[in-house]
């Protein structure tokens, strides 16, 4: 093959550029610490970087508003804590005051407790974080509880949900409403039987009624009617139900209601008296009582007090708030619950984090120590290809001749 | 014994003479252009003169032949044309692929991926500082968060899509001027195809001339794709897909033509056919990138677009009223109610219900906010399925209300399904049969090769076959203007298929066309969708809704440079929707609801025919700029590789070697010595026989 002198220079820079790239680009990767500058250098690895980057940012965000709905949700638990902590403080005074020795001076005493008390748990309701009233609903910028006329509390919110998005497309719902809170509504579970004759005789047997966690057990004598099984069921379990008959066309019927919001269970366990009657595989109704707004039951407490209605007191009263104990408790523990969730979210989040970060820098990073040693690898490829041609293209036969 | 003469000798020598120092000449010309570009080595292609004697009836009775000595046959040329030719195709489409390489690198440049600094992360934070909103949506600092993000985000585009555009306007500045160079170039082969002729004419080889001219047709095929051929009587015919360029004395030169539908960009054509894109500019005109080739299109127009939205109401209704917050049903009875369906194109119909105590604002209110709103039992969930509710004045000072549908176009208009209570009708909205239009939409109307078309803009890319009703690119690569009814004829024509000058036009009306178009379609959808979705909520305390976020916008082409803040938003960000709506009225400040739509609109699938969402479309768009500029780049230095390595064979034959031309002086300078010795044994001869012969005794 021929070689003219225009080849041997053109090859040689060639491939002395083609050197002097591979450097350029070791050196920017050293430079910067980044496999790729421009898509078209890693098209793959160029959108992968993006995806990753998004969720990497997107996460963030998330961790964010979960710290925000931690801090709402949190603020809400220590609100309610208080709230039970006062409960507390009224139910002892109102044994207290429930009882019949004691003079009407101290009962006004109490009385006045128990206002000041009231005012307390108002300032509670009224509670705001940054700025923003937490049991107001969706109307934040103002408080949910004012005093109307004759000191009554009147809820001036709404009954608004805030969704807060902590993952993409989940949200959580951080607040709660606070006519939700300090109030709620009655209502108790009813089982009906069939309609029977007034003289229809059932019986003997044993049944089981289970109400919330406690089970009561029932016997039925030989030959009893409706109504007498509608007393057994009173004289065993009254405290937490009560039994009674309603007419029902030509015949009656037997009815077993829960006080207060705890389901029913019936079972027979000796003879089938529940089967007769018609009552087992029977769904039951909720029945709505009222409403029990704690600053009202508060308000009626201080007037039993003043008014000496002792009975009322030991009686009502009591249940009223031991109800709404009850109620307060179970909205603490959904609230406690989703605080839960959050916790567990976000540190799942803490670990995605990491692990995306890895990866991301697996695509994006190079490994410098595998940069410098190509670059000093390419570093001496490019000397030794100019010692090379050096030495060559200086010579010529010029050299040699005479 | 015959004898060619008494000089014979001296005749020889000074034959030797001149040959070997012709030889030493040549091999000087040799190594004095070893380093000019395009040079080919020569040789001095020597021979013995023409023997004596010839063989007739009066010859010279002495022996012969006897050799008369040297001559120079012809300085040749040496080149290998094969190779030459297989250098020709390679640079063209080297130049090809080292455009469109470029090209690709400074889009790279603008979109600026991967950086902090880049479209895609200036998107992401727009979004987050929306879903931060959500949560605060009762704080302003969250919503001059939201201002700040929507307006480094415009801005970005809005540049991007400017830079693009200016890039564009470069690219036609490099047409101009390698059209320019093109026609230099053609001007000197042609001139040179004269001498060369002159002296092939005279039986010389013009080596150099030839040099010159190979090295100008060398620069030529890298601009566009020309084919060589050699003219019998000398010179080139030079002849670029099918079109004779230089043919013995004629020769074409490329012309630029502005095309009115391109910013006034160059069309390039030949000078003996100068036609304009559109036959009939009053018609129609147009451009096409190069992917089109060069066949005609018949257009025919039979309607323009108006370019208008549906937009229905009366300001005679027999509702109206002085003032927007007044119930101005004028019910009999404020406990009656009715609903109405209303429906847009083929979207969902939705049923506004309205009570007799409903103020003019409160059914504004509730019809804006069924988009996108699952507490309706059917709700529209495209901005192309729903439509704006405002209040306007009539002349008297009272207030009536307005829909306007969301899209241009008939297909986009707005009916009235059910009316109880004839609401609709006493709104001033329905006559009972029909919408009470205020604006009619009209859609353009045309055909290309016989084929119907629809069109709500008059400038286009993409319309409705009636036929089929798709909607699709009309020809691939095309843009169209419709200026008038009646007929025209579009004749695009690219004179080069390979090659710089096809790489420029590639570049400007195709690569950039795309990439511009893409980011005029996300900006687009994004403030489309954006709007709708933002006009169904309420800002901080406020009252009504109905607000645009961006400026709205109409068309596709050119939305990228309209993106923008609107101006209302920019100066009160209270006027950002957040809450949701219950019944008309705003659901209270601490409600986040529709801010959290809003960031989900970037999870919805609007682009591509509802397959991918904002966030994927940007995402595909960089990947297959990534693609794209690799597989250009890759051509390009493969081309640059190939070319180089059919030159360093080319330099095989006709490239300078001074080794091999020292030895050719050697050669010659010997010869050179012996003939001249030679010259001096003849003299001593001639000296010998002049002076010394004939004076026998003397």
């Amino acid at each position: 093959m021929r070689v003219s002198d225009k080849v041997f220079t053109s090859v040689f820079l060639t491939d002395l550029m083609g050197n002097r790239d591979r450097l350029l680009k070791l050196q920017h990767q050293a430079s910067t610490g980044k496999k790729f500058d421009l898509p078209e250098e890693d098209p793959v690895g160029s959108v992968r970087s993006m995806r990753l980057n998004r969720v990497l940012n997107e996460n963030g965000q998330f961790s964010k508003n979960m710290d925000e709905a931690i801090a709402w949700l949190s603020a809400t638990e220590s609100a309610l804590d208080q709230a039970t902590s006062i409960i507390h403080i009224v139910r002892e005074r109102v044994i207290q005051g429930a009882n019949d020795t004691l003079a009407q001076v101290d009962r006004e005493a109490i009385a006045d407790q128990i206002d000041k008390l009231r005012e307390e748990l108002l300032q509670i309701a009224n509670t705001s974080l940054g700025g923003r009233y937490i049991f107001s609903g969706f109307k934040t910028q103002s408080k949910p509880y004012a005093l109307g006329q004759a000191s009554v509390a009147i809820y001036q919110g709404d009954e608004g949900e805030m969704a807060w998005e902590i993952e993409s497309g989940e949200t959580i719902v951080v607040n709660v409403p606070g006519n939700q809170v300090f109030a709620t509504q009655r209502i108790e579970y009813r089982l009906e039987s069939d309609m029977h004759s007034s003289a229809s005789i059932f019986g003997p047997g044993i049944f089981t009624i289970r109400v919330g966690n406690r089970v009561y057990s029932v016997d039925v004598p030989a030959g009893a009617n409706v109504s007498i099984i509608a007393d057994r069921i009173n004289l065993r379990a009254g405290g937490s139900l009560r039994a009674y008959v309603v007419p029902d066309g030509i015949g009656v019927k037997l009815v077993i209601q829960s006080k207060g919001n705890e389901r029913l269970s019936l079972s027979d366990s000796v003879g089938t008296v529940l089967k007769d009657l018609g009552m087992l595989n029977k769904r039951e109704e909720m029945v709505y009582v009222g409403d029990l707004d704690i600053f009202d039951i508060l308000q009626k407490i201080s007037e039993d007090l003043r008014y000496n209605r002792s009975s009322s007191l030991s009686g009502e009263r009591l249940s009223e708030l031991d109800e709404y104990l009850d109620h307060l408790l179970r909205v603490r523990a959904r609230v406690g619950a989703k605080v839960n969730r959050l916790e567990a979210t976000k540190s799942r989040f803490e670990d995605n984090k990491v692990q995306l970060t890895s990866l991301l820098s697996k695509i994006e990073d190079v490994d410098i120590a595998e940069v410098v040693m190509n670059l000093s690898n390419q570093q001496a490829i490019y000397q030794s290809a100019l010692r090379a041609g050096a030495r060559i293209i200086q010579t010529s036969l010029l050299d040699f001749l005479e | 014994m015959g004898d060619p003469g008494s000089f014979f000798g001296i005749e020889l020598g000074k034959r030797a003479i001149f040959a070997q120092k012709r030889g030493l000449e040549v091999t000087g010309h040799n190594v004095s252009n070893a380093g000019t570009e395009g040079y080919s080595r020569q040789r001095v292609e020597l021979t013995t003169m023409y023997p004596y004697t010839d063989p007739a009836l009066n010859r010279p009775a002495t022996p012969g032949q006897l050799g008369t000595g040297v001559t120079i046959e012809q300085i040749a040329r040496l080149r290998d044309r094969f190779l030459d030719l297989q250098y020709r195709e390679e640079l063209q489409t080297w130049g090809r692929w080292d455009v469109r390489s470029i090209t690709f690198k400074r889009i790279e440049e603008f979109f600026n991926e991967p950086s902090d600094s880049s479209i895609r992360q200036a998107f992401d934070e727009f979004w987050e500082a929306l879903q931060s909103l959500h949560v605060n949506p009762e704080d302003p600092a969250f919503r001059e968060s939201v201002r700040e993000k929507a307006l480094t985000f415009t801005r970005l585009v809005r540049y991007i899509s400017n830079q693009l555009s200016a890039y564009r306007a470069d690219l036609n500045e490099e047409v101009a001027m390698k059209v320019s160079e093109i026609n230099s170039y053609i001007d000197q082969i042609a001139d040179l195809n004269r001498q060369i002729q002159m002296v092939k004419g005279v039986k010389d080889n013009p080596n150099d001339l030839l040099d010159k001219q190979d090295l100008l047709i060398e620069k030529l095929s890298k601009m566009i794709d020309v084919d060589v051929f050699e003219d019998p009587s000398g010179g080139v015919i030079l002849v670029v897909n099918g079109v004779d360029v230089v043919r013995g004395g004629i020769r074409h030169h490329l012309v630029l033509i502005p095309n009115p539908a391109n910013n006034g960009m160059y069309d390039v054509r030949w000078d003996f056919e100068p036609l304009s894109f559109s036959s009939n500019s009053d018609v129609a005109i147009g451009y096409a990138s190069p992917i089109v080739g060069n066949t005609s299109y018949m257009v025919s127009v039979v309607q323009l677009a108006n370019e208008l939205p549906h937009m229905i109401g009366s300001p005679t209704a027999s509702v109206v009223s002085e003032d927007i917050t007044f119930y101005t049903l004028g019910w009999l009875d404020r406990n009656e109610r009715g609903d109405i369906c209303i429906r847009v194109d083929s979207g969902p119909a939705v049923s506004i219900h309205i009570d007799g105590e409903d103020s003019l604002r409160t059914i504004m209110n509730k019809i804006n906010a069924a988009f996108y709103n699952e507490r309706f039992s059917s709700y529209p969930t495209v901005h192309e399925h729903w439509l704006t509710a405002s209040i306007a004045r009539n002349d008297a000072g009272r207030f009536y209300l307005v829909l306007r549908s969301n899209h241009l176009g008939e297909d986009y208009k707005i009916t009235i399904l059910g009316d109880m209570a004839s609401i609709a009708q006493r709104l001033g909205l329905w006559d009972g049969s029909s919408t009470n239009d205020i604006w009619a939409p009209q859609d353009a109307i045309f055909s290309v090769n016989g084929e119907l078309y629809r069109s709500w803009t008059n400038r286009f890319r993409d319309a409705k076959r009636v036929s089929t009703g798709e909607y699709g690119t009309v020809v691939d690569g095309m843009l169209f203007e419709l200026k008038g009814l009646g007929n025209t004829t579009f004749r695009p024509y690219f004179p080069a298929q390979n090659g710089e000058l096809l790489g420029y036009l590639e570049a400007r009306d195709g690569i950039l066309v795309d990439y511009l178009k893409w980011l005029d379609e996300l900006s687009y959808v994004l403030v489309k969708e954006f709007n709708a979705q933002h006009r169904a909520g309420y800002g901080l305390n406020q009252v009504k809704n109905g607000f645009n976020f961006f400026d709205e916008i109409y068309k596709v082409e050119g939305a990228s440079k309209l993106l923008s803040l609107s101006s209302a938003i920019d100066r009160f960000p209270e006027l950002i929707a957040t809450a949701g709506d219950i019944d008309g009225e705003n659901a209270g400040p601490g409600d986040g609801s529709i801010a959290y739509k809003l960031s989900s609109v970037r999870y919805r699938r609007v682009m591509r025919s509802g397959t991918v969402n904002l966030n994927q479309f940007l995402e595909a768009v960089i990947a297959r700029l990534g693609v794209e500029s690799q597989e250009a780049s890759r051509m390009s230095s493969n081309q640059e590789l190939l070319v180089k390595q059919i030159d360093n064979r080319r330099q095989e034959v006709m490239g300078v070697s001074l080794d091999e031309e020292m030895t050719e002086l050697i050669k010659y300078q010997h010869a050179f010595s012996a003939a001249a010795r030679f010259i001096n044994a003849m003299d001593q001869v001639y000296e010998r026989i002049v002076n010394n012969l004939g004076l026998v005794g003397r």
